[in-house]
C-alpha cells in the first residue's frame, strides 16, 4: 500500500501534464485448486485487460515490472511459497500485490476429535483440517469450520510416534463478517501417557484489515518430540474490541487447515 | 440485519482509505473502457451536486422518462428523488418518505407515465406519478401464504408487462417473484430459495425481455448465484444465464443489448470491485466496463472480475435516448452517479 502511494503520487506529478486523473489497476485474478497439497500445486492468473502484463515474484518480495511476467501456470512444489503478482498497465497506477501462499502436507496426522463447529460453518467435520482443500479467502465457501465458541479444542492422531518439530494452522481473517483471528494457540503432545505443553502462539487483530484473508501460523516447538497424538487448543476472541462496529460481541473464530512437519 | 448494517459500515470506511492523494477526482477524466464496440468514455463530474443542498446516500437506480430527463433514486429522504437534465443539470427534486428507496421503475401507461419505488424499509412498493403523487400502495403479499409477518419481505426491483402486471422482486426478503395485476390483486408468486434452478438468491432485479417478439420473457436477477434466470410471464422456469464472477444488479434492456451493473467482483468480495456487464441479444457477454475482457469457453464465460478501479459498488445503469449510461453506485462514499459516453 505504502509502495502504491508513493507510485500514485508519483505519476500525479508526471501525469499532471495532460490532466488527466490516474486510475488504478485492480488485483490480478488469482486461480488455485487448494493452497494446500501433497506432491505440486498448481497457480493460474488472470487480468485481461489490454496493455497490462501480470508480474509476479515466489521469494516474498513485491514484484517489479523487472520481475517475470506471467505466461503460463505456476507449479509449487516447496513446504511454503508465497507467490505475490502485480498487474501493471502503461496508463494506469499498478495494482495492489495479490498474495498466495501454498503450503504443502507434513506428517501423516488426522484430527480425530474436535469442538463440534457452529452448524452452518462445519464443512467436512474433523476431516477438514487435514483433508488439503482450503487457503481459499471467503467464509462461504464450505471449507471453513467456524466457531463462537470461548475455546476449540483440537486432537490429532498418528497411527505410530512421529517426530514432530512445528504444528500450522490457517485461519480466516475477515473482521466485515465479524472473524477475528484467536487470541492465543497452544499445542500439547502427548509423551509417556501424558500430554505436555510444547508451544504456544498469541495473536492480536489490532487494527482492521480490508477484506477476506487467509492467515497461517507457524508454531515451532522448542525442541522436537516424538508424539502420535497432539492436543491444540485455541482461545477466540470473547469480545470484539472497541474499533470494532460489533465490540463487546463475542467474534467468531475460522480455521480450515492444520500441518505438522 | 446487524451484520448487513455492519458490512456497509466497514466498507465506507475503507473506501475512505482508498481515496489516496494521488486517486482523488478532477475533471476530464479521458479513462476509456470496455472491449469491442462496447466501449466508452468516462465523466465521473456529470451528477455531482452541492452536497449540502442535495444530499445522496446510496444512489440505488436511475431511470429516463419520455421528455429526456434523468431521475435517480436514492435513500436519502432529504430528496429521495433527484431529477437531472442530461448534460447533468439538476432540474428538481422529490420526496422524503422512502427511506429505504431501493428500485426505480418507470412504465408508460397509456401514454402517462409512471413510477415503480420500492423500499426496503417500509417493505412495500409505491406507485407515483413523475412529481411524487401516490398512486397505489403494494403491501407485503400476504396472498402468497409465505410470509408471516411484513419484515420479512424486501423487495429491491420492480417490472411492468405491457398489460400493466407488475412483477415484484423480494430481493432481500425471500426471493420470491409477486405477480399482481394493474390494479395489485396478487396473482401468482415463483422463484423463491432452493436448490432447483428455478430458485433464486438474492432475486435483486426483475426486468421484461421484449426483444425477441412475441416472445416476452421475464429476466429475473439470482445475484449470489453470478445469474440471470429467464422465466416466461407467467413464472414458468426456462433457463440461467451463468455470469461466473459477476454479482449482477438488475438487467436494463436497450435496443438490442442488456446492461446491468454488477455490484462486485466474486474474487474480490466487499472491497469495491464493481464493474459493468454487457450481454448482446443471445445474453452473451460482449463487454465489461471497467472489468475482464469476456471469454467464452463453450456457453460459460471465464470468471470475470474488475480490473480498473473505477467504480466501488456499482448498483444500477441507465441508457439515455442517444445510447449514454449513467451509473449510479450504492455505498460508495455518496458518489454522484457517473456518466459514459459510447466511443463509435
Amino acid at each position: 500500500m505504502k509502495h502504491a502511494f508513493f507510485i500514485g503520487v508519483l505519476l500525479l506529478i508526471i501525469f499532471r501534464g495532460n490532466g488527466q486523473k490516474q486510475y488504478q489497476l485492480a488485483e490480478p485474478l488469482l486461480q488455485y485448486r487448494s493452497a494446500f497439497f501433497k506432491d505440486t500445486a498448481m497457480l493460474q492468473m488472470h487480468f485481461r485487460q489490454a496493455s497490462t502484463a501480470i508480474h509476479y515474484t515466489i521469494n516474498g518480495s513485491d514484484p517489479k515490472e523487472t520481475d517475470a511476467v506471467y505466461k503460463m501456470p505456476l507449479v509449487l512444489k516447496d513446504k511454503i511459497s508465497i507467490v505475490k503478482a502485480r498487474a501493471f498497465g502503461n496508463d494506469f497506477l499498478p495494482s495492489e500485490i495479490a498474495t498466495l501462499t501454498f503450503i504443502k502436507t507434513g506428517l501423516p496426522f488426522s484430527a480425530a476429535e474436535i469442538t463440534k463447529p457452529d452448524e452452518k460453518y462445519k464443512a467436512n467435520g474433523a476431516a477438514t483440517l487435514t483433508d488439503n482443500i482450503g487457503g481459499i479467502p471467503g467464509h462461504g465457501n464450505g471449507t471453513w469450520l467456524g466457531y463462537q465458541d470461548d475455546s476449540v479444542t483440537i486432537t490429532l492422531n498418528a497411527d505410530k510416534p512421529l517426530k514432530v518439530s512445528e504444528v500450522l494452522l490457517d485461519f480466516l481473517r475477515d473482521e466485515g463478517t465479524w472473524i477475528f483471528l484467536p487470541e492465543s494457540i497452544s499445542v500439547f503432545a502427548e509423551n509417556g501417557g501424558k500430554l505436555q505443553q510444547v508451544a504456544t502462539d498469541v495473536l492480536s487483530d489490532k487494527e482492521p484489515a480490508d477484506g477476506s484473508h487467509c492467515l497461517y501460523r507457524e508454531l515451532k516447538l522448542d525442541k522436537p518430540v516424538k508424539t502420535a497424538k497432539l492436543l491444540i487448543k485455541i482461545n477466540t476472541v470473547k469480545h470484539i474490541p472497541g474499533w470494532h462496529p460489533g465490540k463487546g460481541n463475542h467474534a467468531w473464530m475460522f480455521i480450515d487447515e492444520i500441518k505438522v512437519y | 440485519m446487524q451484520r448487513r448494517n455492519f458490512i456497509k459500515q466497514t466498507t465506507i470506511a475503507v473506501a475512505a482509505l482508498a481515496v489516496a492523494p494521488g486517486l482523488s477526482a478532477q475533471a476530464a477524466d479521458g479513462l476509456i473502457v470496455g472491449q469491442g464496440n462496447k466501449r466508452y468514455k468516462v465523466n465521473t463530474d456529470w451528477g455531482k451536486l452541492d452536497f449540502a443542498r442535495y444530499p445522496v446516500k446510496d444512489c440505488h437506480e436511475m431511470v429516463q422518462d419520455k421528455q429526456g430527463r434523468i431521475i435517480l433514486l436514492t435513500n436519502e429522504t432529504q430528496n429521495n428523488v433527484i431529477i437531472y437534465d442530461k448534460s447533468g443539470k439538476l432540474i428538481t427534486t422529490w420526496g422524503h418518505e422512502y427511506p429505504g428507496a431501493h428500485g426505480l421503475t418507470l412504465f408508460d401507461e397509456n401514454g402517462t407515465e409512471v413510477l415503480f419505488i420500492c423500499d426496503n424499509n417500509l417493505h412495500k412498493v409505491f406507485k407515483t406519478t413523475l412529481d411524487g403523487k401516490v398512486l397505489l400502495t403494494l403491501s407485503y403479499p400476504k396472498e402468497t401464504g409465505r410470509y408471516e409477518k411484513e419484515e420479512n419481505y424486501v423487495p429491491t426491483e420492480t417490472a411492468i408487462a405491457a398489460n400493466g402486471d407488475i412483477y415484484v422482486a423480494d430481493g432481500y426478503g425471500e426471493d420470491f417473484i409477486i405477480q399482481y395485476d394493474y390494479k395489485g390483486n396478487y396473482i401468482r408468486h415463483f422463484g423463491g430459495r432452493g436448490d432447483k434452478d428455478e430458485n433464486l438468491l438474492n432475486a435483486h432485479g426483475v426486468c421484461i425481455d421484449n426483444r425477441n417478439p412475441g416472445k416476452p420473457c421475464l429476466i429475473v436477477t439470482s445475484r449470489q448465484q453470478n445469474a440471470f434466470k429467464r422465466y416466461t410471464l407467467d413464472g414458468q422456469y426456462i433457463n440461467t444465464i451463468p455470469l461466473p464472477g459477476a454479482w449482477v444488479c438488475r438487467p436494463v434492456i436497450k435496443g438490442d443489448y442488456l446492461y446491468a451493473a454488477v455490484l462486485q467482483s466474486n474474487s474480490k468480495l466487499w472491497q469495491q470491485s464493481g464493474f459493468v456487464t454487457i450481454l448482446d441479444k443471445n445474453y452473451k457477454v460482449v463487454s465489461n466496463l471497467a472489468g475482464s475482457e469476456p471469454v467464452y469457453d463453450k456457453a460459460v464465460p471465464e470468471e470475470m472480475y474488475q480490473t480498473i478501479k473505477l467504480f466501488q459498488y456499482p448498483h444500477d445503469v441507465c441508457i439515455d435516448d442517444e445510447g449514454n449510461m449513467y451509473v449510479a453506485q450504492w455505498n460508495s462514499g455518496h458518489v454522484y452517479p457517473y456518466k459514459l459516453q459510447p466511443v463509435v
